[in-house]
């Protein structure tokens, strides 16, 4: 029961979130974007490394590290803000499996 | 009447622990904290277990998996049959998308997929319900002597109706020889099984060259890929198999899932083990699990994606392991084909050294010796004897299974383990010390007391 509410609880976070996110992106777009994806590498680190089981843990870490680094040369805007709307979405999904 | 002491005033002037958990910011401050303190102490009691090295066996479920899985063991939890209502109608869009989910990470379409239990059910029902359906004509079913021992039930279970079965023999390196299989088939052959990677000794068989001569002699090839699906690339189309088993729990999904590939052109036609309502084309009744489906699709579609990165990284520890043991200790064999293989399945055997006392020694490290079906009985692998391995070796193989969570740290740390407790054993075994004297084991006359 418990669990099933924090999930409802950060679904609604999660939105209010986004929409947040959304709002910002649009208004000030190239100058942050490297902030932007900056900013999403460091909250998926901080939010893997709480995973209580060591597997998941190490996984997740390694994961989003290579992925990020693979997609370093990304020009395309398009295509960053593809990338970007999918780690926002594996954002979301760690902070409601931790 | 309201009492004189509750007005509207001082009703909101009242302290906030009358409303309701979620909505009251002091109480969800408590309440966090307390739940991280219920967290933590839960997690502590699960600290301290062994390395997980057997994904042969099962595979832990993909945080991603869990995640699609969940709304629909919650939520979303209406019968995906039900036609009427809208908790009928979003369970089957769901389960829908599973099936395409299935159906593009194997090249096929998604009306040929069948959901069913798991991979055990899909190879009886391909097995006893192909053999069946054609048995006015076609009498004779073939199959190798290294399958899953489903498959090997299943063809027993025929010969007792009556059907005649080939158990073809594998060679030594655990590879079907293609001319024997030719030669084997005759007319009144209905179905060829042979399964893609082997759960024991991780050989890969030349499914694409059997397909074309199964196609060539219009005989119908059911393989059992649940250790091959999502690991390596699989197209039904290019290899030309007519059925192909799915297994969920093996690629990092739920457990008690699995589908079955059934071709639609050329039409392959099968008995169902299931009667009931008609659900999945009349081949399987009985409500579809929409969370399972959901996870299994999940699980698929991630493999798709990450196949490439997984298997990269399983081929890069799977030879750091066997070069730091095989480089550290002498006598000690890989079974299986060293080309022909999926690298996260490594067979071992030390020679000298007992499997179950090695087992036993490497307490801290999940492993097991043959694969979980057998592991109840005392006898050596039917897998190793096939292929011709001696008595002693099989009786002293370990099987390492790598997979995506696997981290190099869980490898050295097994490698080493295993080096070390090989050592030991190998100081207490007076065979070893007769080797090291330079005697001929094998022309030992061993004498009764």
């Amino acid at each position: 029961m418990q669990a099933q509410f924090g999930y409802l609880e950060i679904r609604v976070l999660e939105l209010k979130r986004k929409e947040g996110r959304s709002r910002i992106s649009c208004s000030i777009m190239a100058a942050s974007t490297r902030s932007q994806v900056i900013s999403l590498y460091k909250m998926m680190l901080k939010e893997s490394s709480r995973f209580p089981s060591y597997n998941y843990r190490t996984y997740a870490l390694r994961r989003v590290r290579d992925a990020f680094r693979a997609n370093r040369e990304v020009e395309d805007p398009k295509a960053v803000e593809r990338l970007m709307d999918e780690g926002e979405q594996m954002l979301a999904l760690i902070q409601r499996q931790v | 009447m309201l009492s004189p002491g509750r007005t509207i005033s001082s009703r909101l002037l009242r302290p906030a622990s009358w409303l309701p958990f979620r909505l009251c910011p002091e109480r969800t401050a408590v309440n966090s904290m307390q739940k991280e303190l219920i967290k933590k102490h839960e997690l502590e009691k699960d600290e301290l277990r062994p390395l997980y090295m057997d994904f042969q066996a099962t595979t832990p479920m993909d945080p991603r998996v869990l995640d699609a899985m969940l709304p629909y063991q919650v939520n979303y939890y209406g019968n995906p049959h039900s036609r009427t209502h809208a908790y009928g109608w979003e369970s089957e869009t769901a389960m829908e998308t599973a099936r395409k989910q299935v159906a593009d990470l194997i090249g096929a379409d998604p009306r040929e997929i069948i959901f069913t239990s798991g991979a055990t059910e899909s190879n009886n029902m391909a097995i006893k319900g192909v053999a069946r359906f054609y048995q006015a004509k076609k009498r004779h079913v073939i199959t190798t002597q290294t399958e899953h021992k489903c498959v090997l039930d299943s063809c027993r279970i025929l010969e007792a109706e009556g059907f005649e079965v080939t158990y073809l023999p594998v060679q030594t390196n655990g590879l079907l020889d293609l001319q024997l299989l030719e030669s084997s088939i005759r007319p009144e052959t209905s179905l060829v099984s042979v399964m893609t990677v082997n759960n024991e000794i991780g050989v890969k068989q030349p499914i694409e060259e059997i397909g074309h001569i199964c196609r060539s002699k219009g005989v119908f090839l059911h393989t059992d890929a649940a250790q091959a699906v999502g690991k390596i690339p699989i197209s039904v189309s290019d290899w030309k198999v007519d059925l192909m088993s799915i297994s969920g729990h093996k690629i990092y999904g739920p457990k008690g899932v699995g589908a079955l590939y059934v071709r639609r052109r050329p039409r392959v036609r099968l008995e169902p083990l299931q009667s009931g309502g008609g659900q999945e084309r009349g081949l399987r009744s009985g409500t579809v699990p929409t969370p399972l489906a959901v996870g299994l699709g999940a699980a698929c579609s991630i493999s798709q994606k990450e196949m490439e990165y997984d298997h990269q990284r399983v081929s890069m520890l799977a030879n750091r392991l066997v070069q730091k043991i095989m480089s550290e200790i002498p006598d000690v064999v890989m079974n299986g084909d060293p080309e022909q293989r999926y690298p996260g399945c490594i067979n071992l055997s030390f020679a000298y050294v007992e499997g179950e006392s090695l087992l036993m020694a490497l307490k801290d490290v999940a492993l097991s010796s043959g694969s979980a079906c057998t592991s109840a009985s005392l006898e050596p692998s039917y897998v190793l004897r096939a292929i011709g391995a001696d008595e002693d070796l099989a009786h002293s193989s370990i099987r390492f299974g790598i997979g995506r969570f696997t981290t190099e740290q869980e490898v050295d740390y097994t490698a080493e383990k295993c080096i070390q407790h090989v050592r030991r054993l190998r100081e207490m075994s007076p065979l070893w010390e007769m080797v090291q004297e330079g005697i001929d084991l094998k022309s030992i006359k061993w004498t009764q007391h």
